[in-house]
């Protein structure tokens, strides 16, 4: 949630950007980015990319600006923005799957023997088995379970009903186990 | 593998604590997109440029009309309705509108 003085600042930002003064955007931008490459990080596959979807993110939202119907807090319109572009992305990406970066198999033999794993080779294999899954049920269980967002929350900002949200989530789930158990078997 | 559910609970509570790290990507990012934002507007500006260029052209023409308008001495003649009605001798329009 934003605070009612980031709301005034953001107004008086987005009127200056309205009336052609790009220094305002800036301003707008160096105070937005944070949520939105948080957003992003959970999708893009490096830095580049990353990149590329907050660039897109904040051109939509310079182009749509006078759109901004000021219902909701400007965060939350921007949030929304950037779970689209990163939807489209993913949906972009669905044809040439990406390719394992990472050893897999030790990484899964290291998941199947019981061993502690560190966060980040955690979020690497997970980032492998959700790369398997369809672009909207990649996209409902990194907001859920990774954000932590709501399922009302994934509703707004998606679109999609709650019920639809509940659907993808247990479909995710199934897919990212199956993708899991795949594997391990291959490794076995 | 009948561990998968617990595994990919284990899985989501550890990456959760794991935040990218996105300091790098965000270096300059302001000064980057300004740019892009620019180049866009400079795509966009071509058929803008030329439109302002032809203005001038327009103008000159609605009023190099405007002032043939006012100076041409209007000959009512050149009203075909109005010279068959003055000159009277077309039947058809006589009949149309009367014979009396």
């Amino acid at each position: 949630m934003t605070a009612p003085s980031d709301d005034t600042d953001h107004e008086r930002l987005i009127e200056a950007t309205l009336a052609g003064d790009d220094e305002a955007f800036a301003g707008l931008v160096r105070q937005t980015k944070g949520r939105v490459f948080g957003i992003a990080a959970r999708f893009a596959r490096n830095d580049h990319e990353l990149d590329d979807i907050c660039q897109d993110v904040f051109i939509r939202v310079y182009q749509n600006l006078s759109r901004f119907r000021r219902d909701a807090p400007f965060v939350h319109w921007i949030s929304k923005i950037a779970i689209r572009t990163c939807y489209d992305y993913l949906r972009k990406r669905q044809r040439d799957r990406e390719q394992t970066p990472f050893d897999e198999q030790i990484l899964l033999e290291d998941l199947s023997s019981g061993r502690e794993l560190a966060a980040g080779e955690a979020a690497e294999i997970l980032r492998f088995a959700l790369a398997h899954v369809s672009p909207d049920e990649r996209l409902v269980i990194t907001m859920l379970e990774l954000e932590e967002n709501s399922v009302k929350e994934i509703a707004e900002l998606t679109g999609w009903s709650e019920a639809n949200v509940k659907v993808r989530a247990f479909r995710a789930r199934a897919a990212l186990k199956r993708v899991l158990k795949l594997y391990h078997e291959q490794v076995a | 593998m009948n561990k998968s559910p617990d595994i990919l609970d284990r899985l989501f509570a550890l990456a959760r604590g794991q935040k990218p790290d996105t300091s790098r990507a965000e270096l300059a990012f302001e000064t980057r997109l300004l740019a892009r934002i620019r180049s866009i507007r400079e795509q966009d500006a071509p058929w803008f440029a030329v439109a302002r260029l032809l203005l001038p052209i327009f103008g000159a023409i609605v009023l190099g009309l405007a002032v043939w308008e006012t100076t041409e001495p209007r000959n009512t003649l050149d009203d075909l309705c109005t010279a068959v009605a003055v000159e009277g001798n077309d039947p058809i329009l006589i009949a149309a509108l009367g014979d009396d």
